[in-house]
């Protein structure tokens, strides 16, 4: 059971997340989506506390973290039970591809070497990177890294996987080989957030979408409500933009 | 975080014992073949008097560049005042350890009272002896102008009115430069520190400098200088070696003064003066200046 | 007259000394490299209090003569700390020419580990890794490639220091040529050959410094 009670967010002056709720069942595919600058990814940090969050209550599963008492255990153990995929893949530069997968689960859960090698095998196999195990990210395409990056995610063995924008930053012909491995999990039933603009992959591949603008949901549903039948004016101003 | 620091202060500290242990190691093959020669002598010479019970070392700084008083030859630590220190040693039955360091960090090594007494011809001077006792003086140094071989109108200090001079504020010659001329009026000052006074004359980098007339042909034709002496000594030096004042070292400048006098009454200081500088210079009378 | 003969034989029997340099230099290297990693992770992470005390130790060694700090050191507070007095000059200038190479090590080093982009160190807390976790398996690989250059320089600065030797009575390379010139009264033969022997000493260290910089470079 994940659940997201009331999340408040501020840098500086400027409140980003004004009041968050959100249940999500597993299995669930959430998909966010709204126009820039208005919390998304913000939402999605604040739930590992990459942000910290002024205000609110986090929970995955056993372990909640109330942002007024957030230790740092708490917050260890939360991000023990998620894993996030970056706009800009983020691997580790010293590490082949191999490694990436690899190590983290070595070092983070102390798995050992041959059973995490074996496990990062099939996951790089289901990514389509099998031939690139030994490659550095320098040498690899956006897609490959992204990729790669997905399959670091998936070795964490997370409750609830976060996706920040995870096609943002390829190159257009990059993005189907990326967003079919993402489709694919989903289909597996993988708990994930995913914050995107890809609006036709957001329809085809989330269980809810919802709305944000401003710091607050603003509406949800199935992909069919809010993209067919959207209610609140500014979810159907912000559509039309991408008619 | 904690963690981070404490494995990076435990990894420094572990270096630096283990450099520590490197270089108290090495201390101990630090001193140069020079050092360990005399030191040898001494401790042999030293067993040959069988000393029923071992004293402590006499700790002797020395700039080891100072023909013929104290300097290096074929990487071998001699002179005059080095002999006379062996000497010293033998009949106090104490090591001598000789320290070699640039001149101009003897007396620091005196201060910071890492060595007993510092040889180098080194004279007594009223601002010396306020920090620092002297022995009895062992030997006398007459200083003459000195210029370049081509000048001829130069036989007194009055004619340098106006000239360059070199100028090392601690020593004999920058002291007796401060009694000719206190305001600084008469004489260009040139301060020096690790050049070589004779090269700046020989090059004309400066008009004049003061030489000890006993050593003057010695060091002169080692370098090969066209430099001359004249006039009469302006200066004569007394010669001794310095100890830290009220450190305790008392006593062992009398012990040391009394096997000068030995060493001065049984004729062994004229002997060494005789061969190491040339000439008996232990006795200001025995003294002549000839050009 | 210079003379060739003085200078030839000068310029073989100097090598002699290397060894007492190089020693001198990979002892202060050790302390200084060590201290330099504490330092920077120290200023990195601004940990409170040593932070403050970390920057006044880095601008007062960085800003003031190696040779005063040695001074200060073997010959100011020898008088009043009987653990200086009865340190060895070895021992001395190891420990000043550590702290105050450190001094710059700890900024170069502080510059790589800020070259290693902040998103893989996101990426690294986002899968449960610990700050201590990440630095050592992501950040400090990554460093140390950029670092090498710079701290390669400094380790240079570092060995060309080591010629302050003499002045606490360490013989080392220069101290010798010291007392060879005011020996001889050759200064012209005795400052060129000491000075060619560090030239080549020092440009086979840079050798050594392209070696490590080109074999790290096809890595990553």
């Amino acid at each position: 059971m994940i659940r997201i009670e009331n999340l408040h967010k501020r840098f500086d002056s400027l409140e980003v997340l004004k009041g968050v709720d959100l249940d999500i069942k597993q299995g669930e595919v959430i998909a966010v989506i709204g126009p820039s600058g208005t919390g998304k990814s913000t939402l999605l940090r604040c739930i590992n506390y990459l942000e910290k969050p002024e205000k609110g209550i986090i929970t995955i599963g056993d372990v909640s973290v109330d942002a007024s008492k957030a230790s740092k255990k708490a917050i260890h153990d939360l991000r023990m039970k998620t894993s996030m995929v970056f706009q800009s893949y983020n691997l580790f530069k010293n590490m082949t591809v191999l490694e990436n997968v690899m190590k983290p689960m070595m070092i983070v859960r102390g798995v050992d070497r041959a059973t995490a090698e074996k496990t990062a095998k099939e996951l790089l196999e289901k990514v389509g990177l099998s031939d690139k195990l030994d490659q550095y990210p320098s040498k690899l395409s956006g897609g490959q890294q992204q990729r790669a990056g997905i399959a670091r995610a998936l070795a964490a063995d997370p409750e609830l996987m976060l996706f920040d924008e995870p096609t943002a930053a390829l190159d257009p012909e990059l993005v189907g080989e990326v967003l079919g491995i993402i489709r694919d999990l989903a289909n597996n039933h993988r708990t994930m957030i995913i914050v995107s603009h890809e609006m036709r992959f957001v329809r085809e591949a989330a269980t809810r979408v919802i709305f944000m603008d401003e710091g607050k949901i603003i509406e949800e549903g199935t992909p069919e409500e809010i993209f067919d039948h959207p209610k609140h004016p500014r979810t159907i101003k912000f559509l039309n933009m991408f008619e | 975080m904690n963690k981070t620091l404490k494995r990076a202060l435990s990894l420094m500290f572990v270096v630096v014992m283990m450099a520590s242990m490197f270089a108290g190691c090495s201390a101990k093959e630090e001193t140069t073949t020079a050092a360990t020669a005399a030191t040898e002598a001494t401790t042999a010479a030293t067993e040959a008097t069988t000393a029923a019970e071992p004293k402590d070392p006499i700790i002797v700084a020395c700039g080891g560049d100072w023909l013929p008083y104290a300097f290096m030859e074929d990487d071998k630590l001699q002179g005059f005042d080095i002999d006379v220190w062996t000497e010293i040693g033998v009949r106090t039955g104490r090591e001598i350890k000789f320290e070699i360091i640039d001149m101009n960090g003897m007396f620091g090594m005196i201060d910071a009272d890492k060595a007993d007494f510092a040889a180098r011809q080194i004279t007594v001077t009223e601002a010396r002896k306020e920090k620092y006792d002297f022995t009895d003086i062992y030997a006398y140094s007459p200083y003459r102008i000195t210029v370049r071989n081509e000048v001829e109108d130069v036989t007194c200090m009055d004619d340098l009115i106006g000239k360059k001079m070199i100028y090392n504020p601690t020593s004999s010659s920058g002291q007796y430069l401060d009694s000719y001329d206190p305001d600084q009026t008469k004489i260009e000052r040139i301060t020096l520190d690790g050049g070589s006074a004779w090269e700046e004359l020989h090059l004309g980098r400066v008009d004049a400098t003061f030489t000890n007339y006993n050593i003057f042909e010695m060091q002169r034709a080692k370098g090969d200088y066209e430099v001359k002496q004249v006039g009469d000594p302006v200066f004569c030096e007394e010669n001794a070696y310095p100890c830290l004042k009220n450190s305790g070292r008392e006593e062992l400048l009398e012990e040391v003064n009394a096997v000068l006098k030995e060493m001065r009454a049984d004729g062994t200081l004229s002997e060494l003066s005789i061969k190491w500088v040339g000439a008996d210079v232990t006795d200001k009378d025995n003294i002549k200046i000839e050009d | 007259m210079f003379e060739l003969d003085f200078f030839i034989d000068l310029l073989f029997s100097l090598p002699k000394f290397i060894p007492v340099t190089l020693k001198l230099a990979f002892l202060s290297l050790m302390l200084s490299l060590s201290l330099a990693i504490v330092l920077a992770v120290i200023r990195h992470y601004e940990v409170p209090v040593l932070n403050t005390l970390t920057k006044v130790y880095i601008s007062f060694f960085r800003s003031t003569p190696f040779i005063s700090q040695l001074f200060l050191f073997y010959f100011g507070l020898a008088r009043y700390v009987t653990f200086i007095r009865d340190m060895s000059s070895t021992f001395a200038l190891v420990l000043i020419l550590g702290l105050n190479t450190a001094s710059f090590m700890c900024e170069t080093i502080r510059g790589a580990l800020l070259s290693v982009d902040k998103g893989q160190v996101e990426a690294g807390h986002s899968l449960g890794m610990t700050n201590l976790q990440i630095m050592w398996h992501v950040i400090l690989p990554q460093a140390v490639k950029v670092a090498i250059p710079p701290l390669s320089n400094n380790f240079i600065n570092l060995t060309k220091n080591t010629a302050m030797g003499f002045t606490v009575g360490i013989i080392d390379l220069m101290g010798k040529a010291k007392l060879e010139a005011a020996n001889s009264f050759r200064f012209t033969e005795s400052y060129l050959a000491v000075l060619i022997v560090y030239w080549v000493m020092i440009a086979a260290m840079t050798k050594v410094q392209s070696i490590i910089e080109e074999k790290l470079k096809n890595k990553y």
